[in-house]
């Protein structure tokens, strides 16, 4: 168990072990797309108040769920690396922050094409959609104090404690539709209780988050792979990889 | 089973067509371009070592 532990905060284990997985992530991805595409598109009814539009939330949900999802990924990969100073925990880190913020931005897009048809308005500044934005400037905060400093542990220990700091965002984002009044609807699913939907729209719903949640670990994971060789320029390994390619 | 009998009604979604296309549109457009840009920013950050190490084999042997 342990060992297992240490191989994960060596970066050419690392490396070695995200080149071995790509492929099976990729594909994954692209067929689970591909089946989510035609259960939201073709093989699921209209909702009977919102009509076709309802085919927005299956995207618009795991986009914003991927959203808080890769947040708090990036923010504990953070803390392991600030109180343990693990390299490999950093680069998740900072790793994570480009696609949350395309995540949080896709959100805020489909939400408010879809807005537009259902309440009327594109963009109204109420609890759910305001802290979503929060969240896309927490990101860019982060990538922004990151790029800021010279030092790469000053900024990656930096970088760390702002995200941390931005983690309480996460539970106001999720209970704000509890906690005020908003124009934006509750949660759909939940752990508790049982699904306040039909049979076949959950399926598309559930099929899309977990292909976005694979898209995502496939993402980060290409990231990882170019900011590690970047860090590690300096050791033996990556130089023979580098070269040994051109030969 | 389908929910749209006709090509027409599926591309119109109940005449929300716009709206779902749109959104369905941009959302692929970003993942399947940003899965490009990260797939290619190894072999771009593996171009850059390959220049820096060239860099410091020619300064090395210069000190030599």
């Amino acid at each position: 168990m342990w060992i297992w532990f240490y191989q994960m905060a060596s970066p050419k284990w690392f490396y070695q072990f995200t080149d071995k997985l790509l492929p099976w992530f990729r594909g994954s991805t692209l067929v689970l797309m591909l089946i989510g595409l035609a259960l939201g598109l073709l093989f699921s009814p209209a909702d009977y108040q919102q009509g076709n539009t309802v085919r927005i939330m299956y995207i618009h949900v795991p986009a914003a769920f991927l959203s808080m999802f890769a947040y708090v990924v990036m923010a504990i990969s953070g803390a392991i690396g600030f109180v343990w100073r693990i390299k490999m925990a950093h680069i998740v880190s900072v790793s994570c922050a480009p696609i949350g913020a395309i995540f949080t931005l896709l959100a805020l897009i489909t939400g408010a094409i879809w807005g537009k048809p259902t309440w009327g308005t594109y963009w109204e500044w109420d609890a759910r959609l305001t802290s979503e934005l929060i969240l896309f400037f927490l990101y860019i905060g982060f990538m922004a104090l990151h790029n800021a400093f010279d030092d790469r542990t000053s900024a990656d220990r930096a970088s760390a404690v702002l995200a941390l700091v931005g983690l309480v965002n996460i539970p106001i984002i999720h209970f704000s539709v509890e906690w005020w009044n908003t124009l934006h609807q509750g949660a759909t699913i939940s752990k508790f209780e049982k699904p306040s939907m039909d049979a076949d729209m959950l399926k598309a719903l559930l099929v899309f988050i977990v292909a976005f949640q694979v898209y995502f670990f496939t993402v980060l994971m290409q990231r990882i792979k170019s900011e590690i060789i970047k860090r590690e320029k300096m050791t033996g390994w990556v130089k023979k990889l580098v070269e040994g390619k051109a030969s | 089973m389908m929910y749209f009998e006709t090509f027409e009604s599926f591309i119109e979604m109940g005449g929300h067509g716009l709206y779902i296309w749109l959104c369905y549109g941009i959302v692929s457009f970003s993942l399947i371009g940003y899965y490009f840009i990260s797939a290619k920013s190894t072999a771009k950050a593996k171009q850059e070592l390959k220049r820096f190490y060239a860099r410091l084999d020619a300064q090395n042997q210069v000190n030599e």
